[in-house]
């Protein structure tokens, strides 16, 4: 095999193992993990994804793409599920560091170019969450590889690659509609400057936009139906969407920025960038401007957004950084040249391997002791009781305690979020014993889960409203679980 | 020798138009069997009551065509009344392709076109909802196909079906005038000219009757909503029918400048009338046609991923049009509706009712009473603000003053409109209050009286 390969295992090797050394030094999953890993879970025991939730929201319809549960639920039967799950997951987000190089290598031909990219790509700090479980583990790579085929169709059968992996993308993800979105507006910019056009790109765009569609009509139909176009923003509750999509509206960020130089500054933009004659680099960049456009327009949410423009940026940067050298060797600066690998990895290491780490040592995931808690509440609660958490830790009731929680992070298909989502920011924050007994009662609480998490979240040390006589403490320690007892009861004064 | 591919073809080209009206039959009776299998006979949809409610009252040709053209079942048989809707639909479908072969339409665009127009929930909804825009589409037709003809007496009698169009709407009238204007810039017969102007006289003499500019609406109007019909609306297009249109119209982008003027135009009105996505659903369907020709006759570099785009098309039309008849077929009344008005009709025959404007025209047609609030009303935005607050407040003292001064006394709450309410909140909170008292619960429906 030749050296440059070994350098890419070995530096896969090392990527992976140093994912794999965070993942297992940590106990515990983030907390949105936990709903994946039910789904998983499911699977294993009954074929199919639990689309009837009888635990999350006390009971509701859940619509998802199965296709990442089902390669996990693969895996847990040959090992347990949470390795099989840390296991999996690592090596697919692992993977993008290979791809990353062999589509820089298709642009480059070059490759310690790619090879830097390929660092680049190993140590993205944002998919640094090394004990998450997310759908977007296998939409990465997958969305890589396919714009890797799309790349080499000059092959008849990566063709036919392309295809498989447009069809596990659209079972995997809706955000492969930004893949498809930004093909489109490749075909687009490519007409608007007269670039030759292959056939194949058309017609292989034409088929992935129906098949996109008709596999997202198939699974989301009747979240279509219910809720139109505002599917987009998932349901979520007003007061916590600028978490998930950035601040501005539509019409907003066209005002913020002006409709005029929104629309000069894109078309300056790729002007000054069409004169490049790569066709490679040219679709890469209708993939940035698209997902930029996107995100500018509030209609992706930031996490995917970075995580995609992240990667397009790594690729970009190795033809940026090939004819930064070439530039380098027709000057007098060659003596630089031999410097560049070096500074280089320098910078790597400040930029991206260290916040890197920082960032898998900082994830989100609740503590042993929570756990115990959680485990507390599957030993000794009726299988009926509804517990109260703050919105992450809801996964980990049904998951854990398989018990009903009273609200968790999928919105669709619940009616009026807002005012739910009001109900639990009330019942961490009330002073008020009436107001938040009668909430209780109202969706059949029975116990109130109060956790570190909430403390920190709702900024609270106590809960205001607990006393003796209607909360009853059934469980002390970091965690405490409180047993509400009381009836608000309407009487004739 | 011919292959049997190419011989079912040939056969289907030469007599598609008995299979376009085989499928018409089909896609329209859908609804009401689906009906009939869940014991529900009633004609579909609220606003089809309307319509019918006005053509109880002895109504003229002048005052309305379209309710005059219902009132000849004076029965109120509704068996009629669904042959009714399926002649226009029937004859719309052959006026149509006559006229398309008259001014040459490729015939493979021609049948293309037919079967997404047929298969086109906008189509089915202005088909099995009784609304005037598809009698507005009928006149139309028959006027052109009468127009185009070499005979004198055809053109003369054309004068008759045009002049009728502004008796319905003015925005009616001013369509088929732009359509009459863009025939004449072809054709420069001098009677197309007399037409205009007959049609010009009667759409002045109808401004001059107080005819409104768009009649209607009979149901919430929501445009972003009603863009697409995979996103629940019963008007819009299916996600495949618009990508098929945007290659149509990128196929065909230099060659049709007047249709994207009509096309403006009614786009300009759907804003206003989200019904007149059936008008722009005529014409845009015919991009989607050449949109889906493209794929059909292009020489794609790859043979099998065509073939399988074209299915994944076709099923995606097929799926959406499933969809709308499903929804379609669920729409109110049914017969627990009609059990709870008939309560109404006997009890309390004399009340002013109140219940949202959805049941408003259900409520007008099944018993002698009078809704409250019409989508049509003139002072419709004041009287659904009052209705909102009477749904939605918790206070007596807001609540309690619109009821008194509206003299409303009878609220009706059907089974989808208290599915849409929060428990225990709102108006079903102050039913609470000693005033209030439920004459009727049943089927999920209530009645109260308020004293």
């Amino acid at each position: 095999m030749k050296k440059e390969y070994w350098q890419l295992i070995a530096l896969f090797c090392l990527v992976l193992t140093v994912r794999l050394i965070f993942a297992f030094a940590q106990p515990n999953f983030t907390y949105e993990s936990y709903f994946h890993l039910k789904q998983v879970e499911h699977i294993t025991q009954t074929g199919l994804p639990l689309y009837e939730d009888p635990l999350s929201y006390g009971g509701r319809s859940l619509l998802f793409l199965p296709g990442y549960h089902y390669l996990i639920a693969f895996f847990d039967l040959f090992l347990p599920l949470e390795i099989a799950a840390k296991i999996i997951s690592n090596v697919l987000i692992s993977l993008i560091l290979l791809l990353v190089y062999f589509i820089s290598k298709k642009i480059t031909h070059h490759h310690y170019s790619s090879l830097f990219a390929a660092i680049f790509s190993g140590f993205l700090p944002i998919l640094w969450q090394t004990n998450s479980l997310s759908p977007y583990d296998l939409f990465l790579p997958l969305t890589l590889l396919s714009i890797y085929f799309l790349m080499s169709l000059n092959k008849k059968k990566n063709t036919y690659w392309y295809i498989g992996t447009v069809l596990l993308l659209s079972l995997t993800s809706s955000a492969t509609a930004l893949l498809i979105i930004g093909l489109l507006f490749y075909l687009l910019l490519s007409y608007i400057e007269k670039k030759k056009i292959e056939m194949e790109e058309i017609e292989l765009t034409i088929f992935s936009l129906f098949l996109f569609i008709w596999v997202q009509l198939l699974f989301f139909k009747e979240i279509l139906f219910r809720e139109g176009y505002k599917v987009i923003w998932e349901n979520i509750p007003p007061q916590i969407l600028s978490v998930y999509f950035p601040k501005t509206s539509i019409f907003q960020s066209l005002i913020l920025i002006g409709i005029v130089p929104l629309i000069l500054g894109i078309y300056t933009t790729y002007k000054s960038l069409f004169q490049e004659k790569n066709r490679n680099i040219f679709f890469l960049f209708s993939l940035a401007i698209s997902i930029i456009l996107l995100f500018t327009l509030n209609l992706v949410r930031v996490k995917i957004t970075l995580m995609f423009l992240g990667l397009i940026v790594t690729i970009i940067f190795a033809h940026f950084y090939l004819n930064a050298r070439n530039y380098l060797n027709r000057t007098k600066l060659t003596r630089l040249k031999k410097y560049s690998p070096l500074i280089l990895i320098l910078i790597i290491g400040l930029t991206s391997i260290w916040p890197s780490i920082n960032q898998a040592l900082s994830q989100d995931a609740p503590s042993t002791e929570e756990i115990a808690a959680f485990m507390w509440i599957k030993e000794y609660t009726p299988p009926d009781s509804t517990i109260l958490t703050t919105l992450e830790e809801g996964y980990l009731v049904n998951y854990v305690s398989q018990r009903k929680n009273f609200m968790d992070g999928h919105f669709y298909l619940i009616p009026d979020t807002k005012k739910r989502f009001d109900h639990l920011n009330d019942l961490y924050n009330t002073p008020y014993q009436t107001q938040a007994i009668n909430i209780l009662n109202q969706y059949h609480i029975n116990y109130i889960f109060f956790s570190p998490k909430a403390k920190e979240e709702y900024e609270i040390k106590t809960i205001g409203y607990l006393d003796e006589k209607c909360f009853k403490r059934v469980f002390d320690g970091t965690v405490k679980i409180y047993q509400s007892r009381c009836q608000l009861k309407l009487t004739n004064i | 020798m011919q292959s049997l591919n190419q011989k079912i073809l040939n056969h289907f080209k030469t007599n598609h138009l008995i299979y376009i009206i085989i499928l018409v039959i089909i896609v329209l009776s859908l609804p009401y069997a689906l009906r009939i299998i869940n014991h529900n006979t009633y004609l579909i949809g609220s606003p089809s009551y309307y319509h019918l409610n006005e053509a109880e009252k002895s109504v003229r040709i002048y005052q309305n065509p379209y309710h005059f053209f219902l009132s000849l079942n004076y029965l109120g048989n509704r068996i009629i009344y669904f042959i009714f809707q399926l002649v226009i639909a029937i004859g719309s479908l052959i006026l149509l392709a006559r006229l398309l072969k008259k001014i040459e339409l490729d015939e493979d665009i021609k049948i293309i076109y037919l079967l997404i127009l047929i298969l086109s929930p906008a189509l089915i909804y202005t088909f099995t909802i009784f609304n005037h825009y598809s009698f507005f589409i009928l006149l139309n037709l028959i006027g052109f196909n009468l127009l185009i003809t070499k005979q004198k007496w055809s053109k003369y009698l054309s004068l008759f079906f045009f002049c009728l169009i502004p008796f319905l709407d003015l925005s009616s009238g001013l369509l088929t005038i732009m359509l009459l204007v863009y025939y004449y810039y072809h054709h420069r017969e001098d009677l197309t000219k007399q037409v205009i102007a007959f049609v010009i006289i009667s759409l002045i003499l109808n401004t001059y009757l107080r005819k409104p500019f768009f009649l209607g609406p009979y149901e919430t109007q929501n445009w972003v909503w009603s863009l697409s019909s995979d996103m629940g609306s019963l008007l819009g297009f299916s996600f495949f029918t618009l990508i098929l249109i945007i290659m149509g119209i990128v196929y065909r982008s230099k060659k049709e400048v007047f249709w994207h003027l009509v096309f403006a135009l009614i786009f300009l009105f759907t804003i206003y009338r989200n019904a007149h996505w059936i008008y722009l659903n005529l014409i845009i369907t015919l991009w989607a046609a050449y949109g889906l020709n493209y794929l059909l006759k292009k020489e794609w570099k790859l043979k099998w991923i065509q073939k399988v785009t074209i299915f994944l098309v076709v099923l995606g039309l097929i799926f959406s049009s499933i969809s709308s008849i499903n929804k379609i077929s669920m729409l109110p009344p049914d017969p627990q509706i009609v059990d709870s008005l008939n309560y109404i009709k006997i009890t309390q025959p004399n009340q002013t009712i109140f219940s949202p404007p959805q049941d408003s025209y259900l409520i007008e047609y099944f018993t002698p009473n009078r809704a409250f609030v019409h989508y049509h009303d003139g002072d419709f935005s004041k009287k659904d603000e009052e209705s909102n607050l009477i749904l939605q407040s918790a206070y007596i003292e807001k609540t309690f003053p619109i009821l008194e001064a509206n003299n409303l006394s009878i609220i009706y709450l059907s089974k989808n409109v208290l599915s849409e309410m929060p428990k225990e909140q709102g108006i079903l909170f102050i039913f609470k209050n000693e005033r209030f008292k439920m004459i009727y619960d049943k089927n999920e429906t209530e009645i109260w009286r308020f004293k």
